[in-house]
This record gives C-alpha cells, sequence and structure tokens, in this order.
C-alpha cells in the first residue's frame, strides 16, 4: 500500500488539533479561530499563527471546568460548551487573541459567554483577548463599507497584540501561499470529484483539518505532496457520497463512510466550505486587494448567513451534482435549529436532480460504536452494498 | 376570578378598551387584507415604525402566531411541520405562521389565512428567522427585505443607562452606519410599493410621539414598582401595553397610554389590590404563555402570590425611547439594531432582570426557557444565576410559548406552589 508521509503529517495534525505542529523559532504568537468568515490571510500577515479553536480534539473532550457549568443551558451548542471549559481550563493561555466570527452561531454564544464569564470574574484571566468579527455579507457599498471597518478595527486590535497591522506588501507576500493553497486543495477536490476518486474519506477530514492548524506555507508544501502523489494512490470505489448538516469533526465518521462508499464532497461546516474562497485572478496592481478579499468572504454562496434566499441551498445542490455523488448524507447535532430548515428543500432539490438522499437524523457530539455501527448498516442498506 | 380575599376581581376598563380597539383594528386589516389590499409580513424586531408611516399596514409574524395558538391550531400545525420534514426540535413560536401557510387549507386558519404579503421583513438576529423568512418568500413568491444584525462587541452591561440617549456610543457607529443606510433602503422600497413619498418631517414628528407614548408607559412601570401592592394583573397589563405598542406613536395609542397611565394611579390610590394580603411578588420571564394566560392568577388565593411583573411594560421605555438628536431615522436603527439581543443575551438580560426584580420588590421569578427556541433560551442561566444572587428564588419552566402539547397546567401549578409554600 503506497504511503503518503504527507498524508500522515496531516493526519497526525488533524488528530492533535495542530499541537503536533513544531512552532516557528520565534514562538509565532498564536491567534485563535471560532467560526469560518475571517480571511486567515489577515491574521497570517499580521504576523500570528491561525489556530482554529472550534474543533475539540479528542484529547480535550472530557475536559471540565466547574465554574461554567452552572452558566450553560442544555441546549448549548456542544461546540460552545467544549470552548468555554476549555477555556476555563487554560487550554488557550498561550493564545494571543481569539477572534469569534459572527457569522458563526456558536462563535456567537462562546463569546458572549466568555466575555460575561470574564466580566463577572469567574474567568479570572484577562488572556486570550476576546474579539468580535462581524463580517456581514451582502454587495451593497454599505456592506462594504461596514466590513471595511471591521477589518480596520480588527487589524488595529492586532497592533496592540503584538502584530503588525495590515500592511499592504505583508498581504502581497501571504497571497502566494494562500492562493497556493487554494490551488491545490481545488486540484485534489477536483480529483476527488472526477472518475477516479483516490482518497478515503478520513484522509478527506485529515487534509480539511489540519489546513486549520497550518500556516498557509506549511499547507501548500504538504498539499503538494498529497497532489503528486494522488495518482500512485488506488482509486476508491463505492458509491460516490456529500456530506452535509451541522459541524462534524469526528473522524471515526468518516472512517465510517469509508466503508460505505467514497466522499466526493463535504459540505459542512468543518468540511470543503474553508479556507474562504479567493478571486483566482487577483492581480495585485489592480485590486485593493483587502477590499477584494472582503468582497469575496462576503459574497460567499456557502455562507450560512448569505442573504440570498435559497443562494446556499442552490449552491449546495449545484456541487453535489457537479460531484457526481449517489448520495447525499446530511446529519445534524442534537441542538439543531438550523440546518433543520434547510432538510427539506434540500432534500427536494438533490432528489429532483437525480441523487439520493439520506437523512441520519441527531447524533450525539463524539457518539458512541453502537450508533456507527447502527448508521453504518442504514447506509449499506440504502446504498445497495451489505456492509 | 377571585381574587385572594374572594371578591371579583375588577377587570380594567383600559383593558377591554384595547382589546376592543384592537378588534376592530384586526376585522379593518383582515378587509383591507383579504380583499387583496398591500401589507406586510414582519418580524417583531423589525422597524414597524417605516412600515406605518408609509401607511402599509404590517401582519407581525409573532402576532399571527399567537393569533393561530390561540384558535387551538398549533397542535395540528406542528404534527403538520414533522409531516414536511421539519425535524422536531425547531422553534415553533416564530415559524408557526410559515407552517400554517405551507399546509394551505385557507378553512383551518383564521380569517381564512393570509393572501400573499407584498413584502416579508426580518432581522438577522437568528439564523433560523432568517431561513423562515426566505421559505416563506420562496412559497409566496413575495419579496423578501433582510436587515443586517452585527453584533455589539462591547455590550454595556446596564444597556438601559445608554440605550435612550447615548445610544450612538452604546450600539456603535459602524452598526448605525449599516443599519441606518438600510432603513434608508427600506423607506425607499415602501415607497414603491405604496406609491407614497417618505416624509422626512412627518416621520419625525411620529418618533416623537412614540417616545411621548413610552414614557408614560414608562411612568406607569414606576407608578406600578412602587405601589405597595400590586394593583392589575399582568395578563390586563399585557393587551394595554402590546396593543398601543402595534400601533405606536398613533392618536389612540397616546391617548390610551394616558388612560391606562391614569387608571393605574387610580387603583393605587385608592389602594386597591390584585392580593389584599399579597405576600409573594412574583415576576414572568419571557414571552407571554399565550396558550394559557389565566395561569397568571393561579397563586392569588392559594398564596396571595400576585404576578407584579412582565417584560413588556417596563421594555416599553428601557427599548423603545430613543431621543433622535436631529436624525430620527438613526434613532430608529439605535430602537432596531439590539432589539431582541437586548433581552435574551449577556449581560443585558441579567443586569435588566435584577434590576427590574429590584426596582419591583420581586420576591420568585418564574422564567420561561424554550428548549427549542434557543435565541430566546441563551443567557437564561445566566440571568437565573443573577437573580439568585439578588435575593429572588427563580423556578425554570421548560416550555414553548405556543406549543402546549408537553405543558401540564396542573403539574406546573403543583410546582410552583410547592416552590411558593416554602418563601
Amino acid at each position: 500500500m503506497t504511503v503518503v508521509p504527507a498524508l500522515q503529517d496531516l493526519s497526525r495534525t488533524a488528530a492533535t488539533r495542530g499541537l503536533s505542529e513544531p512552532q516557528s523559532g520565534t514562538a509565532t504568537p498564536q491567534f485563535g479561530l471560532f467560526g469560518n468568515s475571517l480571511p486567515d490571510i489577515f491574521p497570517a500577515s499580521a504576523g500570528f499563527r491561525v489556530v482554529d479553536v472550534k474543533s475539540v480534539p479528542d484529547s480535550e473532550i472530557d475536559r471540565r471546568w466547574d465554574p461554567v457549568a452552572p452558566f450553560i443551558e442544555p441546549f448549548v451548542d456542544d461546540y460552545v460548551r467544549h470552548f468555554l471549559h476549555r477555556l476555563g481550563c487554560g487550554a488557550f493561555a498561550n493564545f494571543r487573541a481569539i477572534v469569534f466570527c459572527r457569522e458563526d452561531a456558536a462563535a456567537m454564544v462562546a463569546y458572549q459567554y466568555a466575555l460575561e464569564l470574564r466580566r463577572q470574574g469567574i474567568l479570572a484571566e484577562a488572556e486570550p483577548a476576546l474579539l468580535l468579527w462581524n463580517l456581514e455579507h451582502g454587495k451593497s457599498p454599505d456592506v462594504r463599507q461596514f466590513n471595511e471597518r471591521q477589518l480596520s478595527g480588527l487589524m488595529e486590535q492586532m497592533k496592540t497584540l503584538g502584530g503588525t497591522g495590515l500592511e499592504p506588501e505583508r498581504l502581497a507576500e501571504h497571497l502566494h501561499a494562500v492562493s497556493s493553497r487554494q490551488d491545490l486543495l481545488r486540484d485534489i477536490a477536483d480529483q476527488q470529484a472526477g472518475d477516479q476518486p483516490r482518497l478515503p474519506a478520513s484522509a478527506c477530514f485529515d487534509i480539511r483539518h489540519a489546513m486549520r492548524y497550518l500556516t498557509p506555507d506549511a499547507a501548500a508544501n504538504r498539499l503538494s505532496e498529497v497532489r503528486d502523489a494522488l495518482p500512485a494512490l488506488p482509486v476508491v470505489k463505492g458509491p460516490r457520497i456529500a456530506l452535509v448538516g451541522t459541524a462534524l469533526d469526528d473522524r471515526r465518521f468518516y472512517q465510517m463512510l469509508d466503508e460505505v462508499g467514497v466522499l466526493v464532497a463535504d459540505l459542512q461546516p468543518f468540511g470543503a466550505v474553508w479556507p474562504l474562497p479567493i478571486s483566482e485572478h487577483t492581480d495585485q496592481s489592480r485590486v485593493d486587494l483587502p477590499r477584494h478579499l472582503l468582497q469575496t468572504a462576503a459574497e460567499n454562496p456557502l455562507s450560512p448567513r448569505n442573504r440570498m434566499p435559497g443562494q446556499w441551498l442552490d449552491k449546495v445542490a449545484e456541487i453535489c451534482v457537479a460531484s457526481r455523488c449517489d448520495w447525499v448524507v446530511a446529519q445534524m447535532d442534537q441542538n439543531d435549529d438550523t440546518f433543520g430548515w434547510d432538510v427539506p428543500p434540500l432534500k427536494q432539490r438533490i432528489e429532483a436532480s437525480g441523487i439520493g438522499w439520506i437523512n441520519l437524523g441527531f447524533r450525539d457530539f463524539r457518539p458512541d460504536n453502537a450508533w456507527f455501527e447502527q448508521v453504518k448498516a442504514v447506509l449499506g442498506e440504502k446504498m445497495g452494498n451489505n456492509v | 376570578m377571585t381574587t385572594s380575599d374572594n371578591t371579583e376581581y375588577q377587570p380594567l376598563a383600559t383593558a377591554e378598551q384595547a382589546t376592543g380597539y384592537q378588534r376592530e383594528w384586526v376585522r379593518g386589516l383582515r378587509e383591507h387584507i383579504t380583499s387583496g389590499g398591500h401589507y406586510a409580513l414582519v418580524n417583531a424586531d423589525t422597524p414597524h415604525e417605516l412600515f406605518h408611516i408609509m401607511g402599509m399596514p404590517i401582519v407581525t409574524n409573532q402576532w399571527w402566531s399567537a393569533v393561530i395558538s390561540a384558535k387551538q391550531q398549533s397542535e395540528y400545525y406542528f404534527d403538520y411541520m414533522a409531516s414536511l420534514g421539519f425535524h422536531e426540535r425547531l422553534a415553533k413560536y416564530s415559524s408557526l405562521p410559515l407552517i400554517a401557510q405551507l399546509e394551505g387549507d385557507s378553512e383551518r386558519q383564521p380569517w381564512g389565512g393570509l393572501p400573499r404579503p407584498s413584502m416579508l421583513c426580518a432581522r438577522q438576529s437568528a439564523d433560523d428567522h432568517q431561513r423562515i423568512f426566505s421559505l416563506w418568500a420562496e412559497q409566496s413568491g413575495a419579496p423578501l427585505y433582510l436587515l443586517s444584525a452585527p453584533s455589539v462587541p462591547d455590550p454595556h452591561p446596564r444597556w438601559w443607562d445608554l440605550a435612550r440617549n447615548d445610544w450612538e456610543t452604546f450600539y456603535g457607529s459602524d452598526r448605525l452606519d449599516l443599519l441606518e443606510a438600510q432603513l434608508h433602503e427600506l423607506a425607499h422600497e415602501l415607497e414603491r410599493l405604496t406609491g407614497r413619498q417618505f416624509d422626512s418631517e412627518a416621520f419625525r414628528e411620529y418618533m416623537e410621539a412614540i417616545d411621548e407614548q413610552e414614557m408614560i408607559f414608562d411612568d406607569v412601570s414606576d407608578l406600578l414598582a412602587r405601589a405597595p401592592k400590586a394593583p392589575i394583573r399582568i395578563n390586563e397589563q399585557i393587551p394595554n401595553v402590546m396593543i398601543p405598542q402595534w400601533h405606536r406613536g398613533s392618536e389612540w395609542a397616546i391617548q390610551h397610554a394616558r388612560a391606562f397611565r391614569d387608571e393605574v394611579k387610580e387603583r393605587i390610590d385608592s389602594g386597591y389590590a390584585v392580593c389584599p394580603d399579597e405576600r409573594i411578588r412574583m415576576m414572568w420571564i419571557g414571552a407571554g404563555l399565550w396558550f394559557d394566560t389565566s395561569f397568571y392568577a393561579a397563586f392569588e388565593n392559594s398564596h396571595n402570590a400576585v404576578f407584579a411583573w412582565s417584560m413588556y411594560l417596563p421594555f416599553a421605555g428601557d427599548g423603545y425611547i430613543r431621543k433622535d438628536h436631529g436624525n430620527p431615522m438613526r434613532a430608529l436603527a439605535a430602537r432596531v439594531s439590539a432589539m431582541n439581543e437586548q433581552l435574551h443575551q449577556p449581560p443585558w438580560v441579567n443586569e435588566w432582570l435584577v434590576d427590574q426584580a429590584r426596582r419591583y420588590r420581586i420576591d420568585v421569578a418564574l422564567m420561561l426557557i424554550p428548549e427549542h427556541d434557543r435565541f430566546s433560551g441563551h443567557g437564561s442561566l445566566f440571568a437565573k444565576q443573577a437573580l439568585e444572587a439578588a435575593g429572588v428564588r427563580v423556578i425554570e419552566i421548560w416550555s414553548d410559548m405556543v406549543d402546549r402539547r408537553e405543558w401540564d397546567r396542573e403539574a406546573m401549578v403543583r410546582r410552583v406552589s410547592d416552590a411558593l409554600d416554602e418563601v
């Protein structure tokens, strides 16, 4: 069996949520990201190492900080719950800041609750700084102006935290690495959605998650190796699957998918919806780069707060069709109150395209093995292969 | 229903007047809508003022939800919702009208159902509301106007201290610039739909009239807070506030607010009390329990316990009064920009409720926590902790405002009674 060292690296990075990565020689300050709507090029160009803080490493699942428990309602998103416990236990003590993306409903609650716990003195430490990223969606001049002010404010805050602020030259330098990362991810995704997918679902998970803990340069290096190794890997066979639903960061789910089919599109919030797209033809000499990057983020059709009715649904359906998937598999966390509204119309669009639809319903944050066995059997039966 | 000394409770004349006015108005609205007149379907936290000033009647989503619920149709529609593939943990209060529309049997709906609105309007305060309204737009073909709802990055805890006057500081200029621009855009859209021109001077006067009305309600809240004993029930307080709020700034609404204030003052001056032997003062936290409003009087006889507070009256002053500083549209943006959030997010919700509990000398709080309406439920435990720290006993009621399927009144009365026994 072909071993791809880069894939092994990425798997390790994903599993440890970046803790396996060696820090840079000068201990680059860490900048936590909760949510998807801040283009990571901005904090990266300001001198920070951007690290996702929403996803929960298995080693931290059981961390508990008793003082926060009385304030967390049972219906609070599990990512919020785990984040607050981890925050109280000092998991982010060496972060300079954490930015919470308003676009992510869980991020909003995490931000508000963390701020309040700090205000009440329950969370005693003053660090990391807790920042809010209020990116608005749309094309109007008012939205554009608002977003530019948000960026300006955020970059000034980064300066006070030891970063460099918004410097066009540094942004342009980082654009190359970010573009390379995007191009390579697209190449890999196109290969996966093509006639001969060669990555198991678990490897797709590893790649996507590792991106959230690597600098764009480091990511591009590993992705380049993965892309170059793809032709030598065996073709993965089986029903072609697209994954939708609420945020899912459990590798065992993907391992389960490996036993029933091949993942050709991952459209849940930890999947291919991040990093945010940037224009392929960004000519730095002709565009205002920050404005351009912001506008691309603001018009992202896959944003959950996209203001064009139906656009998100249309885009997801379009990707599923383009990926030539046989089945769309939907799943939701126990406290879902949003994706459930998308289920019937998305199902309708998917089935109208001739693609099968399987809704697994609610799942625990970390389901037990019995659940996976049961789901595997359901998928196998519906997809017509016995597993 | 009798009061605790077995005399009949004297209903407020103004409560009956308000409901009578609303009945007539609803009749007129119904005639207008069912004969093809323009109307907009809007969420509660949207700038109704613009629709009013432009003469575009509105049906408020949450009001319509309460109407459907009062017609005892909510259970049927929630079953239908499930049959469409919408799971049972989605918010009910804000979606009941949509489900009724999707079900489509006009005979079942109040008024024979709502025809296609000329416009739908919602804020992006909660992600599910955006989806509910998007589905409605798709079903009806009506255009959807979505207002942005960026969050306040540094929420001042005592929001009511700043919101009336120094709202620029409190809500932030960036947010207000964005929302003010969107309100102007909405006004242009309403010009197009109604054929009328937006009159800035008339709007300024109208906003002043609203502030006048809300200051009257502010006075009423102050009267009730300082009254030795609660002189009115909250299920009469609510229509006396909410109905004028739906018509805020109108001549009728201001006159009614004055009449309500005068009647309350008269009651206080005469020494009238809901419970002459009042022993326990309670607050109802959350939206109304629309399918069982008689619950509010359930403990008067048994415990001399009266509900002295519900959010609608005190929120009239704190949530609505906004000095215009020469820019009434911006003042409207300030009113709307965090309208719902102030009632549901920490630190705002907990600080405000404690302040209110102190003003009203509350002993016990019943807190409605809708498990499947997270936007309304978040922050509840911060509020609970804060109230308990302030010496208020808190009883959590995990129920939905319109879904009575799991509401067991007897069990709830027993539960609350047991808690009141210990006070």
